[in-house]
């Protein structure tokens, strides 16, 4: 068995100690396979001076140079055929691109292997049929997006009864059907089955926010649970708290914040994080984060602001083993939290880039974004 | 937050404030007009506190410390009777007992500078008008503040100030402000004054402070001036880039690649000791710029055959020899471009960008000077300035090119 393979099998998801030296044995191979398939990434390597043969310890991985998800943004890299790749897919393309990103058979196995035990370790899975709601996009030939194909996956944690999307595909594109939602849940709360939520926290604090507004308190059947992720998008600045979202939730749908549950990801960094029962995102052996100075990208010590790079040996088809988000973060120490679990965790504070960016083309600027102009 | 005659409100008010504000601006018309001398006199009392630094703590608590004393002072400054008298004698002249206001502004104020919206409304208060204000998304509460002051200093101002928060994507209640006014001020890049002038009636006048471009020109002379390239870095630092007067470009006297280089080499340090001495910090947006940064470097690493230009990083700043044959916008927080530009090419470079074009600062020797500053003028510069005074702002000076108050008003006949 491969590292890689053995890596992603490994029972306990949170024990990064005894996993340090088969991550660094499956960064290496990676490493390697990228760096002998993907002449653009070999070009790279050489011209930092890093040689991936000579990966032996996790200081060698923090100096595999990082790619930018910008750089997959507008460029397509593979160290496998496409024909070759059994899903492909992209990533929601909020600043306008969208990343191509495609993976290998193995490493597809090995996504399997970490959604069965990051499932288990954290109950997500139920034999009880489900209703589902998904806030999020019902899945549509056109639409390739990495978030689609993970929130479609989800409704497979518990056996679904009927699927429900607050984002259907119409003549001109997606159109939001929040109304569509609020009916089908009246209908829902009536029937013996829970309802499992999987969305966007944007159209599941609209939704709540709908509810309010019309005075709809439901009191869902007993299990129903509710799951976000993906981000706020291009909704960002009517983002609201987590809290404000969990207190929303019991009040008009019954559902105690126990049984809400956030992940986090990316297209180019498909690792399944998810939140624990403190809500906070601790780091799974799958991948290793390190927080980065934008002034010279050096590694930061823990508890320090900087630029998100998250590294995984996952997959083969593209050099996505070492990936700098565009996010501002930090990493707390595990006691920080309390939960029990042993490793890290990883808060995202912000976004870098130019939203909201005080220059001389701001304010008025913005009327034409809104009004959808531009 | 709302001001509206005079109070603050919740924005949980704007649609009873928005319902209110045409036969409150009515009345104003009707029956009121402002003191000019009881403003100026306001206005410098208010001046004066700030000097005073009794606002220095607020000021510094609302943008989270990117208002330095020196612009405090210099703001303090902008609002003294002194000031404020030259500005209408140099900008209105002998027309001043002629010019009557518009009658209603509404300003739409850009973010870049904090407190500019407010002095924006002055300039509306000091030539008569009554003023809206829709603040700009990233401002900081800073120009809401100087303004309720100012109304607490002469509280006959209250009816002619009205400053709204309201977001831009409400584009029914911008257009509503909007209707009320005879001028509408904009602050912002092109596509933001595109955006206005669609909001605007064929019979309001635009006032359109649109985005500008500004860059160093240096001579081969001024290649050696160490102590005005340092003023350049600290120009570039302080400013963050984001200002329209801030050097985006430094353009080269020279067509030598070979010179360019061993200048960009040396401008980098520079620039690096710059950011070390004002403590600048690459987090935030400027992580952004660093995040393209790197990337671009990848990318000359991965394709070489598409490189364009060529990159000196350092750290936290970094300088970029090349790019486009026209001016550009560079990534701003520390990271301006370097370009070829032999004098005998600047009118031709600069040609279809002309309208954009506002300062540019000055490195060369003494006998260059007046040849340089007319040709910079020749081909598009609106004020020519040596690099520490790019940025700065002087009293009774026009604003790209063009008086504030003279746009304000009507001369009558």
């Amino acid at each position: 068995m491969t590292p890689r393979k053995k890596l992603f099998r490994y029972k306990d998801p949170y024990d990064l100690q005894g996993t340090e030296p088969l991550f660094i044995e499956a960064m290496r191979d990676n490493c390697i396979f990228q760096y002998e398939n993907c002449p653009e990434y070999k070009r790279i390597l050489d011209g930092c001076g890093f040689s991936p043969y000579n990966i032996r310890k996790m200081e060698d991985i923090q100096a595999i140079p990082p790619l930018p998800t910008l750089f997959f943004k507008r460029h397509r890299l593979t160290a496998i055929p496409e024909s070759r790749m059994l899903i492909k897919a992209t990533s929601s393309g909020t600043g306008g691109q969208q990343s191509f990103v495609g993976f290998d058979n193995g490493g597809m196995f090995c996504g399997l292997d970490m959604v069965l035990t990051m499932g288990r370790t954290h109950g997500l899975f139920s034999k009880m049929p489900a209703n589902y709601v998904i806030l999020g996009y019902k899945p549509h030939k056109g639409n390739n997006t990495a978030v689609t194909k993970t929130a479609f996956g989800s409704t497979f944690f518990a056996p679904a009864l009927k699927r429900v999307y607050a984002l259907k595909y119409a003549e001109v594109g997606y159109k939001a059907d929040i109304e569509g939602v609020a009916k089908a849940l009246v209908k829902f709360e009536k029937l013996p089955f829970p309802v499992r939520f999987m969305g966007f926290p944007s159209y599941t604090y609209f939704m709540l926010k709908l509810l309010a507004e019309r005075g709809i308190r439901l009191r869902l059947p007993k299990g129903s649970r509710l799951f976000m992720g993906g981000g706020w998008k291009q909704f960002y600045t009517e983002a609201v708290e987590k809290t404000v979202i969990y207190k929303m939730a019991k009040e008009y749908l019954g559902i105690p914040e126990t049984a809400i549950t956030e992940f986090f990801g990316a297209a180019e960094h498909p690792i399944l994080y998810t939140d624990c029962d403190r809500h906070h995102f601790h780091i799974p052996i799958y991948s290793r984060v390190f927080i980065r100075d934008p002034a010279d990208l050096s590694v930061l010590p823990t508890g320090s602001v900087g630029l998100v790079n998250l590294v995984t040996p996952m997959t083969l088809g593209m050099p996505l083993l070492s990936v700098m988000t565009d996010d501002l973060g930090v990493i707390h120490e595990a006691d920080e939290c309390g939960c029990g679990i042993s490793s890290p965790y990883l808060e995202i504070i912000g976004r870098t880039g130019v939203k909201g960016i005080k220059t001389c083309a701001s304010g008025a600027e913005d009327i034409l974004n809104d009004s959808g102009k531009r | 937050m709302i001001l509206a005659n005079g109070k603050i409100f919740g924005n949980e008010k704007s649609g009873e404030l928005l319902a209110a504000i045409k036969n409150n601006i009515i009345s104003a018309l009707n029956e009121k007009e402002i003191d000019r001398t009881k403003l100026i006199s306001a206005c410098d009392r208010l001046g004066k506190r700030i000097k005073n630094g009794e606002f220095s703590e607020k000021a510094a608590q609302l943008t989270g410390g990117t208002v330095s004393a020196e612009q405090i002072l210099s703001a303090a400054e902008m609002l003294s009777a002194d000031s404020l008298n030259a500005r209408l004698s140099a900008e209105l002249g002998n027309d001043i007992h002629r010019a009557r206001p518009l009658g209603v502004l509404f300003h739409i104020a850009a973010g870049n500078a904090d407190g500019l919206p407010a002095y924006s409304v002055v300039e509306g208060l000091l030539t008569g008008n009554v003023n809206i204000l829709k603040l700009p998304q990233a401002d900081s509460g800073l120009s809401l503040s100087i303004l309720s002051e100012l109304i607490k200093e002469e509280p006959s101002l209250a009816p002619f100030v009205y400053v709204f928060d309201t977001p831009s994507s409400d584009i029914e209640g911008m257009k509503r402000l909007a209707a009320l006014s005879d001028g509408i001020v904009v602050w912002g890049g092109d596509e933001a004054v595109r955006a206005v002038r669609q909001l605007a009636a064929p019979h309001q006048r635009l006032i359109e402070w649109g985005h500008k471009l500004s860059f160093c020109y240096i001579s081969e002379m001024g290649m050696e001036n160490t102590a005005e390239l340092t003023q350049l870095a600290e120009h570039i630092i302080l400013t963050d880039q984001l200002l329209c007067s801030s050097c985006q470009t430094i353009y080269l006297d020279t067509s030598d690649i070979s010179k360019a280089e061993k200048f960009c080499e040396g401008f980098l340090k520079i620039l690096e000791a710059a950011a070390q001495k004002h403590n600048h910090s690459a987090k935030g947006f400027g992580a952004g710029a660093a995040l393209e940064l790197y990337c671009e470097r990848l990318e000359a690493l991965a394709y070489p055959e598409n490189v364009e230009h060529k990159l000196f990083c350092g750290k936290g700043v970094s300088v970029t020899l090349g790019g486009k044959p026209y001016p550009e916008l560079s990534k701003m927080f520390g990271n301006p471009l370097v370009k070829l530009l032999p004098r005998s090419e600047m009118v031709s470079h600069f040609f279809g960008d002309r309208g954009h074009m506002q300062t540019a600062g000055l490195i060369c020797a003494e006998n260059e000077r007046e040849q340089l500053s007319d040709l910079l003028i020749r081909a598009g510069a609106v004020k020519v300035r040596c690099p520490a005074q790019m940025s700065e702002m002087h009293t009774g000076e026009p604003h790209d090119g063009e008086f504030a108050l003279r746009r304000y008003v009507k001369i009558l006949e």
